[in-house]
């Protein structure tokens, strides 16, 4: 078993999701690297895996989550990796099962923008580095 | 002390856990790993940072060394408290999740309260 298989081995039996919320990450994890080619090691993606984890538990307790810095979001729709990074949350999102709000989405969008930029993420996906 | 790093911007957390704590020993993981260090008692303490402090940086943590352990130092939206990060320590937690933006605000915060009531003291 990999280590991200580990991890949401871990968020489910530690609560943060249920057999659904579980589904929804494995989809997330099917987006990244079978359509978009990020590698199941790359670190970010289980930093996102574990992020959406406990956005469906906040969700699931009524914890609403600050919104994420308005410079922070702004870096990532300035860059180049935009287009690309949106179209990937969106499709991350029509994904799940689970529904997420708006600012919670965001976050989803920055992770993801940060995954483009990674200059390891970027050789694997271009196959360099397996 | 030892101080397992992990999580967003690992390399700005190390260099602001060194800067502060230069006498400490800093084991840069992520938070799986950093998880097992906390239970083999190779590591004192984990800090990890997220865009909103207290998801990706530490919810593995929670899960693998337990809630009462674990707690977020500074959310996104504020700033770092010193009392409230004292409070923390003092009720003995190992685990601190903050934001990737407050970090070099906190982390000098948290290692004077780990320095004055850390249990690895």
């Amino acid at each position: 078993m990999g280590e991200l298989d580990q991890r949401i081995d871990v968020l489910q039996q530690s609560g943060f999701v249920d057999e659904i919320g579980r589904e929804d990450l494995e989809k997330l994890v099917k987006v990244l690297t079978q359509d978009y080619g990020f590698p199941h090691s790359d670190e970010l993606l289980g930093v996102l895996v574990t992020h959406v984890a406990a956005a469906l538990k906040r969700q699931r307790d009524g914890e609403v989550i600050n919104p994420i810095e308005g410079d922070i979001l702004e870096d990532v729709i300035s860059s180049k990796v935009y287009p690309e990074a949106r179209e990937i949350k969106d499709k991350i999102v029509a994904s799940m099962t689970n529904q997420l709000s708006r600012d919670e989405e965001n976050f989803i969008l920055v992770h993801v923008g940060g995954m483009l930029m990674n200059p390891d993420a970027i050789k694997a996906r271009k196959g360099d580095v397996q | 002390m030892r101080i397992a790093v992990g999580g967003l911007n690992r390399n700005e957390m190390e260099a602001a856990v060194r800067k502060a704590a230069p006498d400490a020993e800093v084991i840069p993981t992520n938070d799986m790993q950093g998880a097992s260090l906390l239970k083999q008692g190779k590591a004192d303490y984990y800090f990890g940072a997220c865009n909103s402090g207290g998801g990706a940086a530490i919810s593995i943590l929670i899960g693998l060394v337990g809630y009462s352990k674990c707690c977020t130092v500074c959310k996104n939206g504020s700033t770092p408290n010193q009392q409230e990060i004292e409070d923390f320590v003092k009720q003995g937690k190992i685990v601190f999740g903050m934001t990737v933006d407050s970090l070099q605000k906190t982390v000098p915060l948290l290692v004077d309260a780990l320095e004055k009531y850390g249990t690895a003291n």
